[in-house]
């Protein structure tokens, strides 16, 4: 495939885009048909070849040749982004031509899912990627704008070691992980739940970010009740899709189980509509007067920036 | 971070050479939509908001929270207190951070820089170019008077196009000539001097940043002419007595020396290339109710052809040959040169006070100015 790093480094400036996975469309969208997408600020084509592997090509001039699968469309004008499979996702790598780590996985999605209640979720945002990834870090946000209660306010803690998030998943790449520990005691739960027997003193969330997902699970008193992953699609700028997968955990118990799944999914559509409220009115740049508890996105947006000038430098070839 | 300082002083210095505004006093929004919510407007470019405080009166600042950047125009209103809807972080009406939910330590970059504003004849006006007012609001007796003298309407348009053409209109005399209707030549327009003018519209504005005109049309037969004699005044000598300061005028409109009503023509900078212009119109009380609804039909209707007729277009080409517009420019563009540069902006001072450098109102200060 010809290269072309140039033209998507320019698309892709007003992204300031860091190196990593990004959702590029759903697996059951993608047939040998090729369709075009927008992607990293520019115009891509996607379509399945002779063997069924997802294929996607940015586009240049002409529009893609409708021709038969296994002719790609203006070959010799084209170049491919590294392409990866998943979790019923199609996931393209942005920042040069060969992937600095691979797509963490998300164990919960690649064994048995019977052992979960899942729903799909994806949002639109004006927001950028970074915005939406750093959220999980603010977590003082939650408890004001989500209206999280609790005994004790909430706390959390940067990991240091892997190891402490790894209910999540085997180890992301040295480097390009980023996690956290959410916890709050005594955590408010409203009456209807309260009266099926729901009850905490302790709740966590263990949070474990690659520069462009995430991967979370959510514990009431050291037991899992959900996991969650989150990627996101920069379409161009000013325009994000925020998508994945949610699971809730079976107890073996099916009314409660219900119950849980209803009230997580409520919850979860809630707080995701609250947060694109703000993201869609928020100032994207200008200056930040942090305080204390904005510690963890200060430090996400740094580990974030760093993965953002990898991107560059590889996108310009110098890296 | 000094990068993006760097790139924001100097998008700063684009918008403000884009909008090309003089410093002055602009209608940021009508009193009656700003009630006791927060409101979001553009105005000179920026994204703003508008709010009330503890004591009713009006502040003006812009939109994105110091913190985090989200906007306070959809946040609420608390004990007087501008709250974020993302953290909870609330501002006083000098623009400072009072209260941080969670923290005992407000920065003191925690400071959003508002603009000077005074709220008057049914307006929010906002003060542009300064930190300071360099001069009052101009007062206006007609609006100043209670409804039992005077017959009132108001009404706005949206041009797409510079405060200045907006402005320059009123001393350019083949507009004036197109609007009154009359195929009979220019009307006469001669620019006074503070002694020369003879209106009573209110407290004089300071002379440097005061121009008066007198237009008298002709006296042939034209649209405007043939409205006067709905007026029961008379298709006559009809006269524009104008006063303004560098962003609004006030008018007369005299029909053989009778009074018919009189104007407020102020403006608000959307964005570069897009003004709202804003006509008051007030007609004193006579007594005889079809003359002065008459009257007010007149100013509507002369008033609605003036914003058609201000279209966007190559605006030097109606200094050709038109002292009246040639005037005008130069007084504008003196008042444009006295606007302090992008680093003094407003949105500038903001970014002063987050990065924690000087260039910021005391805590405390007032929000508005005295008129």
């Amino acid at each position: 495939m010809t290269v072309a790093p140039r033209d998507r480094t320019v698309a892709a400036a007003g992204l300031q885009l860091a190196a990593g996975w990004y959702v590029a469309l759903r697996s059951n969208a993608l047939t040998a048909k090729p369709q075009t997408l927008q992607l990293f600020g520019t115009h891509s084509v996607a379509w399945r070849d002779g063997s069924g592997c997802a294929v996607i090509t940015q586009r240049r001039g002409r529009r893609p040749n409708p021709g038969p699968a296994d002719s790609p469309p203006d070959a010799p004008r084209l170049r491919s982004y590294p392409v990866v499979e998943r979790y019923g996702y199609v996931w393209a790598w942005y920042g040069g031509t060969e992937p600095a780590y691979p797509l963490p996985r998300v164990p919960a999605l690649d064994g048995d899912r019977k052992r979960y209640l899942t729903y799909r979720f994806s949002h639109t945002t004006e927001a950028s990627p970074r915005r939406i990834l750093e959220n999980a870090f603010d977590f003082y946000h939650f408890m004001f704008l989500h209206g999280v209660k609790s005994r004790i306010p909430m706390d959390m803690t940067l990991l240091p070691d892997q190891r402490a998030a790894a209910e999540n998943g085997p180890p992301i790449a040295d480097g390009a992980w980023f996690g956290a520990q959410l916890t709050a005691r005594g955590l408010y739960i409203p009456q209807p739940f309260r009266t099926f027997g729901f009850r905490t003193e302790r709740s966590d969330v263990l949070v474990d970010s690659w520069p462009t997902g995430q991967r979370l699970t959510f514990l009431l008193d050291g037991e899992v009740v959900a996991k969650e992953l989150l990627g996101v699609t920069p379409v161009r700028a000013g325009r994000t899709i925020m998508r994945g997968w949610t699971l809730v955990a079976r107890t073996g118990r099916p009314f409660r189980d219900v119950l849980t799944y209803l009230g997580y999914r409520a919850q979860h559509r809630q707080g995701t509509l609250q947060d694109l409220v703000i993201y869609r009115h928020a100032a994207e740049s200008g200056p930040v007067v942090p305080v204390k508890y904005d510690h963890g996105v200060l430090k996400f947006r740094k580990f974030y920036t760093g993965w953002a000038e990898h991107a560059a430098r590889a996108e310009t070839g110098s890296g | 971070m000094r990068r993006v300082r760097h790139d924001t002083t100097r998008a700063n210095a684009e918008l403000q050479a884009a909008l090309d505004l003089a410093a002055s006093w602009y209608v940021a929004l009508p009193s009656g939509s700003l009630t006791r919510k927060p409101a979001s407007l553009t105005l000179f470019g920026q994204q703003a908001v508008a709010w009330r405080g503890r004591d009713g009166r009006p502040v003006l600042m812009p939109r994105a929270c110091p913190h985090m950047g989200a906007s306070l125009a959809h946040g609420k209103i608390v004990d007087g207190l501008l709250e974020c809807p993302f953290h909870g972080w609330r501002f006083d009406s000098s623009g400072a951070c009072a209260q941080i939910p969670g923290s005992d330590h407000i920065p003191a970059a925690a400071h959003r820089q508002p603009w000077p504003v005074v709220e008057r004849y049914g307006y929010i006006w906002a003060w542009y170019g300064s930190a300071e007012p360099i001069f009052p609001l101009p007062g206006m007796t007609a609006f100043d008077a209670g409804p039992a003298w005077y017959r009132r309407f108001r009404f706005a348009d949206t041009v797409m196009t510079s405060v200045r053409h907006v402005l320059e209109k009123t001393y350019d005399t083949g507009h004036l000539a197109r609007l009154s209707g009359s195929r009979a030549g220019r009307p006469r327009l001669r620019i006074l001097t503070p002694g020369e003018f003879a209106g009573d519209h209110g407290s004089p504005i300071p002379a440097d940043a005061w121009l008066g005109a007198e237009v008298r049309l002709p006296r042939h037969p034209g649209t405007l002419t043939a409205l006067t004699g709905l007026t029961g005044t008379g298709a006559g000598q009809v006269t524009l007595r104008v006063d303004g300061w560098p962003a609004g005028q006030r008018v007369s409109v005299l029909a053989d020396g009778v009074p018919q009503y009189r104007m407020l023509l102020a403006t608000t900078p959307v964005a570069p290339g897009r003004t709202v212009q804003h006509v008051a119109t007030a007609v004193e009380r006579t007594g005889r109710v079809r003359t002065e609804m008459a009257q007010l039909l007149m100013s509507r209707v002369t008033a609605a052809a003036a914003a058609r007729r201000r279209r966007p277009g190559p605006e030097s080409a109606h200094a050709v040959g038109d002292d009246g517009v040639r005037a005008f420019q130069r007084y504008y563009q003196s008042w444009v040169d006295r606007v302090v540069d992008a680093d003094n902006s407003p949105a500038r001072r903001a970014e002063a006070g987050a990065s924690g450098t000087d260039g910021r109102r005391p805590r405390g200060a007032e929000g508005s100015a005295p008129v």
